[in-house]
């Protein structure tokens, strides 16, 4: 503008100069340094700036994300530049400045898993750089139920118990006479317990607020297989009225209550809609979806969060349990086991391979995360040790087979066992010398006072925990 | 000089008083009844860029609208109603000190930076030299109150965002009131109008209640502000209805070109340093931290409605210097940021 | 000060003032602006339109008597300082249409019925391009909440997890019901729309589209762009091979439903 310039003029030079000068200075200094730091950034690669990985759903749940959030957008990453430690199956995908590692399984507990991505870059910089990141997952916990010796005298608490798999320490999560089963859930416990006139009651009690909450039963009866799917809050037990057999209202009957709505009881309907009597039932892991088998041995897949008739998928002599992911079942014929894949109705045959020559008889089978790998109970008949059948938990690739667990001396019973959710260990219910065992007496799901239950590492075969109870849940 | 004012305040008190005042509230109702009458016209099937536009200007005069009020009636207290020695006295003599002082005041005064302008104007009028009003101008819009809540509420009170922002607010402000010092002859940076206005006395000095200047300053300060923030509203809006946002979001990830993109976004998008920061916080995924931060240093001080609303006081050839120290500035900060965050 | 600019201050100020007293009475600031600033809007308007009323008062004064010398002189003096003639007439044609712009400004202020923003500025500023600000959803808490809480989840609490993860198994048994207006989506538009919100943190300038994907086959059949629309469903793996997102709600109804009355989310 022309004053300033007239100012200057007037004599005002000197001062206008200096001002002039300084204002120069400063608009160059800072180009200068702009400048600088330009070329610094330009010369920076990528940089890591968080990670999220949910520690607990990682070890629960298979196709969990490792999402790493880079400072900027990058470009896409490919799979051979990473590498994660143990190593896992993946896949790596990149959306923005974000990389996805997706965990195809379930992975190892309390394990520290490193990922590296090197040569990440950006379209617009030369430099690349390397992205280190590692995480620890949860460790594992067990709940089970320990049950009051009935030696002791009357009137003894049973209690639920939570327990790391390493160190001793255990927590008292729940304690009421008679403790019949129990189930876990994110945030509470569904726990049935049995009154002296062998009826059963079932209760939901907080995790956190151990606030007890009394589940309204369908009239006096018992509960059986009661089974919970953490994920979609979904409970269900087997109910029969009590009285006699002529008399009663439900007989065997499947019920199921959603904790995440409104807690009643519902039974599950059959083909005519009127209540399924069930033989044996289970929840599809990580799904609404339950499979039963009703009492004319016809195997049912259910969904129990939308209302319709359940769908047949045949008639077998037996229903076994659900692979963890929930897409394979096991079911049993005249000729044995068989899994079924859901997803598209193929049966694979499970022979029962022999173990050191001798023939082996199967009985309860769990199968793992993919393929016909799976953890088995099976008999062995030991013409050695005066004919008699001796119980194995093997764990059989498909082709070999191999001795998880064994009891002491033989001279124990396998009662039962179950599978972490990510296939990691097997849990055992043993009763270490069963021909001095004494029985608890509950009218209903009966236990020895000696049972205990050992956890063994899969992988490895060793023993890693044993604690005094049973009813174990992941 | 004298009878003839009070002969106008005897003139005044009389009929052109009454007149004045009913055709005033005979408009406020006329303008109130029109704004009432005309939704029930029937939704106007106005394209959705010309409705976004009008929206998008409207919001920002509707929001900007409370926070210049409060500046106008800020700039009244200090220019009616403190005595002058009172804000003079307490600032230190030696010139960078009192300019540091100075920078502080927003704690005081928080206005964002809408408002701030006719306060700086006031402080002007007051006696501040205009460096040491543009220290202010620069300066309180970051270092309030209000600013230091809501952007450590947003980025967190120990992260880079947070500490560049305080900390960039008051070196460009102490940097430009350094530069300005310097120059000789301060008046020149001004407008001419208002430049006049600083130097002629007080009209009314003598024949006015302290209230009737009040009225008087907040008509004079009304009639400067009120049409810079319609045309920088309107502006604003424009731009926004102009270029897509894509363009921006695209550059965000790039450490050199997301700090020109939070620029552009910053001159463009023209929100109140109050609230800015609640804005750019969705951003704060795409871009890097000190693009964030440059967003948060340059907005308060250049964006569109502030070049409008500032054009009243000060010198176009000002305007030019001070938006390319500031920019040069804060991009620096927000490089340096990029490179150590 | 010439008598024109002083008016025209003082006509801005009553457009202004008096358009957001009426927004506010009739309950459409938040048309305009966040509602936490609705009671400061309100009661630096009612300031300003008390100054205004006392302007007029002495405004009328002014107008009715010669202007004072020092308005005189000033004006003068800005003749004097500017008028060189060739840059004279462009000054005066700024202004004028400077004056043109702000009267129109004035006039939309107070006759254009108050709208909120449209599918326009939704496509303009790319749906969902930010991340979750504070306060929104967040993986742990959603998995963690009661089935019923999932119907009242809005469209900003599931276009936040549906950044933050797009594992299928984590919206399984998830029912979303959601309420917002219709965007078409740009690389399915047959078969996907976003069903969105504005979401705002200060005032409609900072608006920020966010969406979720429905996956509804020849949608435009039923609906236009800009219809508000009630989704439920289920989210599932988008069926759609044209669109870039992975997951999207398949509704199991769609209905038409009026503008609610607090359009934007905050």
């Amino acid at each position: 503008m022309s004053r300033i310039s007239t100012d200057d003029a007037d004599g005002a030079g000197e001062p206008a100069k200096r001002f002039r000068r300084a204002l120069t200075f400063t608009v160059v200094a800072l180009v200068v340094l702009v400048a600088g730091f330009a070329g610094l950034n330009f010369l920076q690669g990528p940089k890591l700036s968080s990670g999220t990985v949910d520690a607990d759903r990682v070890v629960a749940r298979a196709g969990q994300q490792l999402r790493l959030f880079a400072n900027q957008s990058i470009l896409s990453v490919s799979k051979k530049n990473v590498s994660v430690s143990p190593a896992v199956p993946f896949t790596v995908s990149t959306t923005g400045a974000i990389i996805a590692v997706q965990f195809t399984d379930r992975l190892r507990y309390g394990t520290t898993y490193s990922v590296r991505v090197s040569d990440v870059a950006n379209a617009f910089q030369p430099r690349v750089s390397t992205f280190d990141y590692s995480f620890t997952t949860a460790a594992a916990q067990i709940y089970y139920l320990d049950r009051a010796d009935p030696a002791v005298g009357a009137g003894q608490l049973d209690s639920i118990v939570r327990t790391g798999l390493r160190g001793s320490e255990r927590t008292i999560i729940y304690s009421a006479p008679r403790i019949q089963q129990f189930v876990v859930f994110a945030q509470a416990l569904a726990v049935t317990t049995l009154a002296d006139d062998g009826t059963s009651s079932l209760s939901i009690v907080g995790l956190s607020s151990k606030l007890v909450e009394k589940i309204q039963l369908p009239g006096p009866g018992t509960i059986d297989e009661l089974r919970g799917e953490s994920d979609t809050g979904l409970l269900g037990f087997v109910f029969t009225s009590a009285g006699a057999a002529v008399s009663r209202e439900f007989t065997t009957v499947l019920m199921r209550v959603d904790l995440t709505g409104v807690h009643t009881v519902i039974p599950v309907p059959d083909l005519a809609g009127k209540p399924l009597g069930v033989l044996s039932w289970g929840f599809l892991g990580g799904s609404t979806n339950i499979v039963a088998q009703g009492q004319d041995q016809t195997v049912f897949l259910i969904d129990a969060a939308k209302s319709g008739p359940p769908v047949p998928l045949g008639q077998y002599t037996g229903l076994g349990r659900s692979a963890p992911d929930g897409k394979q079942i096991v079911v049993s014929d005249a000729f044995g086991k068989i899994a079924y894949s859901l997803a598209d109705g193929t049966q694979t045959r499970l022979p029962s391979l022999p173990i050191a020559g001798a023939s082996t008889y199967g009985g309860d089978v769990v199968l793992l995360d993919r393929g016909t790998a799976r953890v088995q109970q099976v008999a062995v008949f030991d013409s050695a040790k005066g004919g008699k059948f001796q119980s194995y938990l093997v764990y059989e690739s498909g082709t070999t087979s191999r001795v998880l667990y064994q009891t002491p001396d033989d001279a124990g019973s396998i009662e039962n066992f179950s599978i972490s959710p990510n296939g990691q260990f097997a849990a055992v219910n043993v009763i270490p010398d069963y021909a001095n065992s004494v029985s608890d007496g509950y009218a209903v799901n009966a236990q020895s006072t000696s049972i205990s239950t050992v956890v063994i590492d899969i992988a490895s075969g060793a023993v890693v925990r044993s604690v005094e109870g049973f009813n174990e849940s992941w | 000089m004298g009878i003839r004012v009070a002969e106008r305040e005897r003139r005044a008190i009389r009929m052109p008083t009454i007149v004045g005042l009913s055709v005033g509230l005979v408009g406020i109702v006329g303008v109130f009844l029109v704004r009432a009458l005309t939704p029930a016209l029937g939704p106007w099937s106005l394209p959705n860029r010309v409705q976004d536009l009008l929206t998008l200007s409207i919001s920002v005069i509707i929001e900007s609208l409370p926070f210049v009020v409060l500046g106008i009636l800020l700039s009244i207290l200090v220019q009616v109603w403190v005595p002058d020695r009172w804000i003079m006295r307490i600032l230190p003599r030696n010139a960078f000190l009192r300019r540091v002082t100075i920078s502080f005041l927003g704690v005081f005064l928080p206005v964002c930076e809408c408002g701030n302008v006719p306060l700086a104007r006031g402080l002007m009028v007051k006696g501040f030299t205009v460096s040491e009003s543009m220290t202010f101008l620069l300066a309180a819009p970051i270092i309030n109150p209000i600013t230091i809540l809501t952007t450590g509420q947003a980025f967190g009170f120990d992260s880079w965002v947070f500490a560049a922002r305080l900390v960039g607010g008051f070196v460009i402000a102490n940097l430009i009131g350094w530069l300005y010092a310097k120059h000789p002859d301060q008046d020149s940076l001004l407008t001419d109008r208002f430049a006049a206005e600083c130097r002629l006395p007080d009209p009314h000095e003598h024949d006015q209640t302290r209230w009737q200047k009040s009225v008087e300053l907040f008509t004079r300060e009304s009639a400067v502000i009120m049409p810079a923030l319609f045309i920088g509203s309107l502006i604003a809006g424009l731009v926004q209805v102009a270029v897509p946002r894509s363009v921006l979001l695209s550059l965000g990830s790039n450490p050199l070109w997301s700090i020109l993109a939070m620029m552009a976004l910053a001159f463009v998008i023209s929100v109140c340093s109050n609230v800015d920061s609640f804005f750019i916080l969705p951003f704060a995924s795409t871009f890097m931290p000190g693009s964030i931060a440059v967003f948060l240093l340059f907005g308060p001080i250049i964006d569109i409605k502030m070049l409008t609303l500032m054009r009243t006081t000060f010198r176009a050839k000002v305007l030019v210097q001070l938006t390319v120290i500031v920019g040069l500035l804060s991009a620096l900060i927000g490089l340096v940021v990029n490179y150590l965050a | 000060m010439p008598r024109f600019t002083r008016w025209q201050g003082i006509a801005l100020c009553v457009a202004a003032l008096v358009s957001t007293v009426w927004l506010a009475v009739t309950n459409q600031l938040i048309l305009y602006i966040h509602p936490r600033y609705i009671v400061f809007t309100v009661i630096m308007a009612a300031l300003g339109l008390v100054l205004v009323v006392a302007s007029f008062r002495q405004a009328a004064a002014h107008t009715n008597e010669p202007a004072n010398e020092h308005e005189r002189e000033r004006e003068h003096e800005h003749e004097l300082e500017h008028e060189q003639p060739s840059s004279g007439r462009l000054r005066r044609g700024i202004t004028v249409i400077g004056s043109m712009l702000t009267l129109v400004m004035a006039v939309a202020l107070v006759v254009v019925p108050p709208t909120t923003l449209t599918t326009a500025t939704a496509e303009q500023r790319v749906i969902n391009s930010t991340q979750v600000g504070p306060g929104t959803r967040t993986v742990d808490s959603a998995a963690s909440a009661p089935a019923g809480a999932y119907a009242r989840f809005t469209v900003l609490d599931w276009s936040s997890l549906l950044r933050q993860t797009t594992d299928v198994g984590f919206y399984r048994e998830k029912e979303a019901n959601v309420v917002g207006f219709i965007t078409r989506d740009k690389d399915d538009p047959k078969n996907v729309f976003y069903v969105s919100r504005f979401v705002i943190t200060c005032c409609a300038v900072d608006a920020q589209p966010v969406g979720v994907p429905v996956y509804l086959p020849n949608w435009q059949d039923r609906f236009a762009a800009d219809q508000w629309v009630k989704v439920s469903g289920s989210f599932e793996t988008n069926p759609s091979t044209q669109s870039q997102q992975s997951i999207a709600l398949v509704p199991t109804s769609t209905t038409k439903v009026d503008q609610p009355s607090e359009p934007y989310l905050y």
